[in-house]
C-alpha cells in the first residue's frame, strides 16, 4: 500500500550536504501499525514529512495506493495530504484563537469534501471532549489538547495517520490513553498508522518497529 | 469553518492593529469622498439657484461678482444701472420678464432685496415651480408702478408729489422661510432695516416694514432674504446719499443693482445677451455658466485635494502592509499548521491578502460613512450660510472607490502574503516552540 523505492533526502548544512533519509526499499501494507524509532536527528520526522508530501525527496519514488506522490506537483500533494493523511504532532500544534471544534473542522477544510461540523463534533465526543467543544486550546489540559489533535488528525478517517511522538508531552496515563485511541481509530477504519516514538514500551505495541539507523 | 471565517478571525484577533490601520484608510477615503460629494452636491445646489432666471443684467464689472451678489447675496454689488437703461432693456424684443433688483441693506444679517411683484410671479425654482407662500401674500407692486414712482421721486416734476406713506405699499415686506424660522417672525411683525450688509448699527428707523407674506422654503438663497418693494430703497431717508458715499461715488444712486431677466426663447436669449453686452453701461451674464466656470475653478483646487487624499489612502495601505508584515514572523507556525492540514501555499497566501483586503474594505466603508456624515454637517453649514440646499448622496463613484480601495488592500497584502507563501511548513513544525 505504501512503497518507498530508493528514497533519498539530503540537507545542505554549511558547505556539505548530509544525507538525512536514504531508504532503499520499504513496503507498508494497508492498516499496518508501524513504530519508527531512532536517535535524535536520525531523520524520523523527515521521513514522515516525505510521506506526507510536505518535503520533497531528492530522488526515488514514494507510492501510496498506486499514486506516486513524488510525481505530483506541490499543490497536488497538498490536496493529496488533505484527503488521505492525518498528521499528529508532539506539540499538537492546535491553532490558537480557534475552539476545539473549529480546530477539528480545520482538519476537514482543505479536503475535497465539505466541512461537516456534525462529524467534527462526533469525533470530539467520541474522544470524550463533548463538553469541551467550544473551549480554546489554552483552556484545555495537555491530555485534552492531545485528544483534540487526535480528533483533528482522524476526522476524515484518513488512509494514513502519521504521528510524530504523539505521547512525548503526556504523562504516562494520558500517553497510554492517547495511544489506545490512536490504535482504536486505526483498527476501526483500517488506517495505516506510522508513529515515531522514543519509548521502547510504546513501540512494543506496534505490528512492526522500524529503526531509522537500520533503514539507512 | 471556511476561509472567510479564518480571515475574519485573524483580522478580529489583531483588533488593535486592524482598527488603527483601518481607521487610517478610513481617513483618506473620507477625505476623498467628502471632497467629491460636497463639490458635486454644492455645484448642483448652486446650479439650481442659477436657474431662477436665465440672464442677469448689471453694471459692467465682474460677471461672477454680479451673479453671486444678485442670486446668492454674496459680496457686494459692483455698480448700478440707470432706470433709463432698465426701461430700454426690459422693452427689448424677446424679453419674457425683467425684474428690477435693489440690494445693499440687511436686517439682522439677512439681506434685504428690493423687488417688484414680477419677482414673486415669475421666479421658478427647478423641481418645485413658482414661489408659493406658507403664510400671507406678496405685496402688490408692479414694475410699471416702480418706474412711475421712481419718476416721481427723481424726475423733474418731483416737487408737488404728496406722500401718503403710512398707507403705501413700500412699507411691506415678504420674508424667506429661513428668515421666518430663525428670527421667529410672522405675518404682521415689523422689521427695521439696517443700512449696509456688514454689521451696522445704523437703522432706518423711519422705514419699519410690516411683514405681509412668508415664502415657502425653496432650498435657495431666497429662503434667507427679505423682500421689500423696490421703491422703498429710494424712500429710506438718507439712503441714496449713503450708498453713493459707500461706493466712492462710482454709481448712480438712483439706479438699480441688477435686473433678473428671462427671454422668450433660446434665439432671443443669445440676441439679448449680445445686445446688452454691446452697451456701454450694462452687461448680461448667464448665471448657470458663471456657476459652471466657478466650479471648474474650484475643481482644479479640489483635484489637488483629492490627489492628496488618495496619497493618504496609499500611505494608510502601506501601513496595513507593514502591520501585517510585522505579524508574519509570529504567524509562521499558524501557516505551517494549515499547510500540514492540506492547505496549499497559494491558499495561505490568499488568506493573508484577504486579511489586508478586509482591513482596507472596512476602512473604505467607514471612511465613506464618515464622509457622508461630514458632508451632511457641511451641507447644513452651507445652507445656513448661503441658503443653498445641497443633497448629499452617495453614488456609483463611491461604490467604485470602495471596490478599488479593497483591491488595492488585497494588492498591498501580497507582500506579507508572499512571506506566508514562502513559509517552509516542515521547518516550522519541527521547531518546538
Ligand atoms: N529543513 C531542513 N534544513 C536543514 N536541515 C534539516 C532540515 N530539516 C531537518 N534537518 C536536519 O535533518 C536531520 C534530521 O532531522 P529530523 O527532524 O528528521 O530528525 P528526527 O529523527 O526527527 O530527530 P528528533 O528525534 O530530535 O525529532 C537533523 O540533523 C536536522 O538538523
Ligand atoms: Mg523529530
Amino acid at each position: 500500500m505504501i512503497k518507498l523505492n530508493n528514497v533519498r533526502k539530503d540537507y545542505l548544512s554549511g558547505n556539505n550536504t548530509t544525507t538525512i533519509v536514504d531508504v532503499a526499499e520499504l513496503n507498508i501494507s494497508a492498516g499496518e501499525k508501524i513504530a519508527i524509532v531512532g536517535a535524535s536527528g536520525s531523520g524520523k520526522t523527515t521521513l514522515l514529512n516525505l510521506l506526507s508530501g510536505l518535503v520533497v525527496a531528492d530522488r526515488g519514488q514514494i507510492v501510496i495506493d498506486s499514486q506516486d506522490i513524488t510525481a505530483l506537483s506541490e499543490s497536488e500533494r497538498d490536496r493529496f495530504r488533505a484527503n488521505n493523511i492525518g498528521y499528529l504532532f508532539q506539540n499538537f500544534h492546535l491553532l490558537d484563537g480557534y475552539s476545539a471544534l473549529e480546530n477539528v473542522e480545520l482538519g476537514m477544510l482543505f479536503t475535497s469534501g465539505a466541512v461537516q461540523s456534525q462529524r467534527a463534533e462526533e469525533q470530539l465526543t467520541k474522544l470524550g471532549l463533548g463538553q469541551r467543544l467550544h473551549h480554546q486550546p489554552s483552556e484545555l489540559s495537555i491530555g485534552q489538547q492531545a485528544r483534540v489533535a487526535l480528533a483533528r488528525a482522524t476526522v476524515n478517517n484518513p488512509k494514513i495517520i502519521l504521528a510524530d511522538e504523539p505521547t512525548g508531552a503526556l504523562d504516562s496515563e494520558s500517553a497510554r490513553e492517547a495511544l489506545d485511541l490512536l490504535f482504536e481509530q486505526s483498527s476501526s477504519y483500517n488506517s495505516t498508522l506510522i508513529c515515531v516514538t522514543h519509548d521502547k514500551s510504546v513501540a512494543a505495541n506496534f505490528d512492526r518497529i522500524l529503526d531509522m539507523g537500520q533503514l539507512q | 469553518m471556511n476561509i472567510v471565517k479564518i480571515v475574519v478571525r485573524n483580522v478580529k484577533r489583531r483588533r488593535l492593529s486592524t482598527s488603527l490601520t483601518a481607521a487610517s484608510v478610513a481617513l483618506g477615503v473620507a477625505l476623498f469622498v467628502a471632497i467629491g460629494v460636497l463639490r458635486q452636491a454644492s455645484e448642483q445646489g448652486f446650479q439650481r439657484t442659477a436657474g431662477i432666471c436665465d440672464t442677469i443684467v448689471g453694471a459692467k464689472g465682474d460677471s461672477l461678482q454680479l451673479s453671486l451678489n444678485t442670486l446668492y447675496h454674496m459680496g457686494f454689488s459692483a455698480g448700478n444701472i440707470s432706470l433709463d437703461s432698465f426701461n430700454e432693456i426690459r422693452n427689448q424684443e424677446g424679453v419674457a420678464w425683467a425684474a428690477p433688483i435693489a440690494l445693499g441693506d440687511s436686517y439682522r444679517s439677512h439681506r434685504i432685496v428690493g423687488v417688484s411683484s414680477e419677482f414673486f410671479e415669475q421666479v421658478k425654482i427647478a423641481g418645485s415651480g413658482s414661489l408659493s407662500f406658507s403664510d400671507g401674500r406678496p405685496f402688490d407692486f408692479s414694475t410699471e408702478q416702480f418706474v412711475e414712482e421712481h419718476e416721481h421721486l427723481f424726475g423733474e416734476q418731483q416737487a408737488g408729489h404728496d406722500h401718503e406713506d403710512d398707507e403705501h405699499v413700500s412699507y411691506r415686506a415678504v420674508i424667506g422661510a429661513n428668515v421666518a424660522t430663525k428670527l421667529s417672525l410672522k405675518v404682521g411683525d415689523k422689521i427695521v432695516p439696517t443700512h449696509g450688509v456688514e454689521k451696522s448699527t445704523e437703522h432706518h428707523h423711519d422705514a419699519a416694514s410690516e411683514i405681509v407674506g412668508i415664502l415657502e422654503a425653496t432650498g435657495t438663497p431666497i429662503d434667507r432674504a427679505i423682500y421689500i418693494p423696490i421703491i422703498a430703497y429710494y424712500k429710506m431717508e438718507g439712503h441714496a446719499i449713503d450708498r453713493e458715499v459707500e461706493l466712492e461715488g462710482t454709481r448712480d444712486a438712483r439706479g438699480i443693482s441688477a435686473i433678473m431677466l428671462s427671454t422668450k426663447s433660446g434665439y432671443y436669449r443669445q440676441q439679448i445677451y449680445r445686445s446688452i453686452n454691446n452697451r456701454l453701461d450694462a452687461m448680461a451674464v448667464f448665471p448657470s455658466i458663471e456657476m459652471r466656470k466657478l466650479f471648474k475653478l474650484i475643481g482644479s483646487g479640489d483635484m489637488i485635494l483629492r490627489i492628496i487624499s488618495l496619497l493618504v489612502v496609499v500611505v494608510a495601505l502601506i501601513g496595513v502592509l507593514v502591520s501585517l508584515y510585522n505579524a508574519m514572523g509570529a504567524r509562521r507556525k499558524e501557516f505551517a499548521i494549515l499547510r500540514a492540514l492540506g492547505a496549499s501555499r497559494r491558499l495561505v497566501m490568499t488568506i493573508v491578502s484577504l486579511e489586508s483586503a478586509i482591513i482596507a474594505f472596512l476602512g473604505a466603508i467607514f471612511g465613506t460613512l464618515l464622509a457622508s456624515l461630514a458632508a451632511l454637517v457641511l451641507a447644513t453649514e452651507l445652507h445656513a450660510f448661503s441658503g443653498v440646499t445641497i443633497n448629499v448622496s452617495l453614488g456609483v463613484e463611491e461604490i467604485y472607490l470602495i471596490v478599488i480601495v479593497t483591491l488595492a488592500g488585497a494588492f498591498a497584502g501580497l507582500i506579507p502574503a508572499l512571506e506566508a507563501y514562502r513559509t517552509e511548513a516542515a521547518k516550522q513544525l519541527s521547531s518546538n516552540v
